[in-house]
């Protein structure tokens, strides 16, 4: 049995790699100058949104529904993600395949799919374990608890990657549809 | 819009961090609402998997 310290340290061990996937798209996006397409920013958003069950787990103690939250976001998630790949399984015309470049032998959006069902299995892990330990409904019905320092540095990482992808977004897009491929920013000269 | 669901799950984020659940809910299920919507607006290019 697992206690409830172990299930928030793996709460922000899943946090921790749930972001490589968010900060690995960014860095493409700001060094190699690959602006995402409009359901790469649709999937950057539903990974953003399976960290808001986590943390919540994290802040206000862990609940069922707390993980609902995140499997919801990861289901539309991998409804976009699914949607992307077949919109490139056939190969063009003059035998492309794919929409920018494969990242160790998958396109981004398949990746996408892989963080999102695993990110559903391991809240399934996770619940199992949780179910366990409520036996002590003391720790799991803690409110409003104070936060370690790693917890802190977990939710600063999220609010800055939140952050860093509305300016993003805002800077390609701006308040209008993204272009389907876009190979600029709308509101830098 | 793009821009706005970010904004959102940020909103988000800052209301868990200083301890408000329902705020925090409310801008997550606002996000998750517009993030069908947007998802369903860009969905409408044929999938051709017909070979």
């Amino acid at each position: 049995m697992l206690s409830v310290q172990t299930i928030k340290n793996l709460h922000i061990l899943a946090l921790l790699l749930l972001s490589l996937p968010l900060l690995g798209a960014f860095g493409i996006q700001i060094f190699m100058n690959e602006l995402p397409c409009p359901l790469c920013l649709l999937q950057r958003v539903g990974m953003i949104g399976v960290a808001v069950g986590l943390l919540m787990n994290l802040k206000f103690g862990i609940s069922a529904m707390h993980y609902g939250l995140s499997i919801v976001s990861a289901l539309i998630g991998a409804a976009v993600s699914t949607r992307q790949i077949l919109l490139h399984i056939v190969p063009t015309a003059d035998g492309v395949t794919g929409f920018g470049d494969a990242v160790m032998g998958l396109h981004l959006y398949t990746w996408a799919l892989v963080v999102f069902l695993a990110s559903i299995l391991g809240i399934a892990l996770l619940m199992i374990f949780a179910k366990k330990s409520a036996e002590h409904k003391e720790d799991i019905e803690e409110k409003n608890t104070s936060l370690s320092k790693a917890q802190k540095s977990v939710f600063a990482l999220f609010i800055v990657l939140a952050l860093a992808n509305t300016l993003g977004a805002f800077l390609e897009c701006g308040l209008s549809p993204c272009p389907e491929d876009p190979t600029e920013y709308k509101l830098l000269p | 819009m793009d821009a706005l669901l970010f904004l959102l799950l940020l909103v988000s984020f800052i209301y868990i961090y200083k301890g408000k659940k329902k705020p925090a809910l409310m801008a997550f299920a606002s996000a998750m609402l517009l993030y069908i919507f947007w998802f369903s607006y860009h969905a409408t290019d044929a999938i051709n998997i017909n070979l």
